[in-house]
């Protein structure tokens, strides 16, 4: 325990050591002022199988968590369901099916993800499965019933931090490979923070009171992509499946 | 889904609209506005005049279809305008590949038989332009980004830069833009060979290379082309053209289309095809369309 927490507090000045290096040096700015966070971006940790602090296992890093308190404060019923998720992730896991990852998951599943930012709208777009993620600026979420499997974005700024509130998901998917979960009452606020040319410090702050006793938060620096011709590439996870389940017998 | 057809109703009266006033305004070339970093200015919401034709890109949509969907009266305009035969200049072994395809289509017992696009898998390009669902343009510094209603696809166009190694296949290929003029040319290359022009079966191989361009011609219209080589497929290259018109609507959203998620088609289709194929049915799937 006395070891994580000194992993921990060295990642904390890590990103300390990011920020104040950061200080001297100019953030790149977009035409209205605002931080640039246009390019491809990537989380560099183990949060895609186990958001909490983890040993690792054969095929499975090990990871320092990105829950700050490295707890989630589920309801008894909803810390059994994520137990039995977990006993059952291999069939249960939605990514196993290539659903929709979800928000904040999409974020951290390994893979890179661009930001493509103007004024009035900022795009997401993932290497998973195409996933996209239309983040509408200073504008309404829309009303009723509505259940997305990446809920409804909408942006503003805040200073220089860019907040984004997503509402409108389902029940479907999860945090991890852990089987974290959620209802569809989920409501998330991410905080996109430019702390150097080629970090963003990356918060989402969770709350579902069907799920939860309190909201709780993650966080985690996001990486740029520097290599040479970098672009995103695609990650067709529905056509792989299709190769991993046969044809049944009566085919031909 | 009711939502969704709403949209889709809205849209089609908002293009409709659109296309009466393009029409009776356009006189020759038209100088679009230019962006801070000089690009021709092409951002907004598109709905290709191709859409409901992309059934099979030299039969139009299927008359079956249209009497039971009640399409009679739409537009199902002709795509291919060269060859002036409008029939896709095969190779004699892809055509005979097409015409088993054909056969498939009419009785499908395996998932490769079964259009990708039912498959909830990418279009590809020339083909995201033209299925159901609009597409928006956004422009930064240096790129074209193409958001697709349809299946959540997008495509950032880079206006510099090389072509991947030829060893990375992708869906939707590797698209590199440039300007020539108020012309956008996007040179597309890097594909695989899994996706369909249409749902006809036409085929490519991952030699495939597309070359589009995309012509402002007025405020609302812009006029697409597409040239589409493949050494291993085709004779010669063909050639696509039609108009893509503005979604007047203001407040229009691009909303989540997830295809894969709800999927439970191609059971029933393989299911359909494997019965009646060994009650002995088999067919070719074919229409032609008239005076062709």
């Amino acid at each position: 325990m006395s070891a994580r927490k000194a992993r921990a507090s060295m990642a904390a000045a890590a990103l300390v050591a990011i920020a104040s290096s950061a200080a001297g040096q100019s953030l790149p700015r977009a035409s209205d002022g605002k931080p640039d966070l246009s390019g491809i971006w990537q989380a560099v940790n183990s949060a895609a199988w186990n958001i909490l602090p983890h040993p690792a296992e054969p095929g499975v890093p090990g990871g320092l968590g990105v829950v700050e308190g490295n707890e989630i404060p589920y309801t008894p019923a909803a810390a059994a369901k994520q137990r039995d998720n977990f006993a059952n992730r291999g069939k249960l896991d939605p990514e196993t099916q290539c659903y929709l990852p979800g928000v904040p998951r999409a974020t951290y599943m390994g893979l890179p993800f661009q930001i493509v930012q103007t004024p009035a709208q900022m795009l997401m777009l993932y290497e998973f499965d195409h996933t996209v993620r239309n983040v509408f600026m200073n504008s309404p979420h829309p009303t009723g019933s509505i259940q997305w499997w990446m809920g409804d974005s909408r942006g503003r700024w805040d200073g220089d931090t860019l907040v984004v509130d997503v509402l409108h998901f389902n029940d479907q998917t999860w945090f991890d490979r852990a089987g974290n979960h959620h209802s569809e009452a989920l409501h998330v606020i991410e905080r996109y923070t430019l702390i150097a040319r080629d970090h963003i410090n990356y918060e989402a702050t969770i709350e579902d009171p069907k799920i939860f006793t309190r909201q709780w938060k993650m966080s985690m620096p996001l990486y740029r992509r520097l290599d040479r011709g970098m672009r995103l590439l695609d990650y067709e996870c529905v056509r792989f499946n299709e190769a991993l389940h046969p044809e049944p017998a009566d085919a031909n | 889904m009711t939502r969704q057809v709403l949209r889709s109703i809205f849209t089609t009266a908002a293009v409709a609209a659109t296309v009466a006033v393009a029409a009776a305004g356009q006189t020759g070339s038209w100088t679009p506005s230019r962006l801070a970093d000089g690009q021709p200015d092409i951002r907004g919401h598109w709905i290709s005049d191709a859409v409901g034709g992309a059934h099979s890109v030299e039969d139009g949509r299927d008359p079956d279809a249209d009497v039971i969907q009640g399409r009679v009266d739409e537009k199902n305009p002709i795509l291919i305008v060269d060859p002036a035969d409008g029939r896709i200049p095969y190779q004699p072994a892809a055509a005979a590949r097409r015409q088993q395809l054909l056969r498939d289509i009419f009785t499908p017992t395996r998932r490769e038989h079964v259009d990708p696009h039912i498959r909830a898998l990418l279009d590809g390009v020339p083909r995201n332009n033209y299925v159901p669902g609009e597409m928006q343009i956004l422009q930064v510094a240096g790129a074209v980004v193409i958001l697709y209603e349809s299946n959540h696809s997008y495509r950032v166009i880079p206006l510099d830069g090389p072509h991947p190694p030829a060893q990375v296949k992708l869906w939707m290929g590797d698209s590199r833009g440039r300007w020539e003029g108020n012309t956008l040319v996007v040179d597309v290359t890097n594909f695989n060979e899994d996706t369909w022009i249409d749902s006809h079966g036409t085929f490519h191989s991952d030699a495939l290379h597309v070359v589009e361009r995309w012509t402002p011609a007025g405020l609302d219209r812009i006029d697409y082309s597409v040239t589409l080589d493949d050494p291993k497929v085709f004779t010669r290259p063909w050639k696509m053209a039609f108009a893509v018109n503005r979604n007047r609507d203001k407040n229009y959203e691009i909303w989540e289309d997830s295809r894969h998620e709800g999927e439970r088609d191609v059971d029933s289709i393989l299911s359909a095809g494997r019965k009646e194929k060994a009650a002995g049915i088999t067919g070719v799937h074919e229409h032609r369309r008239e005076g062709r």
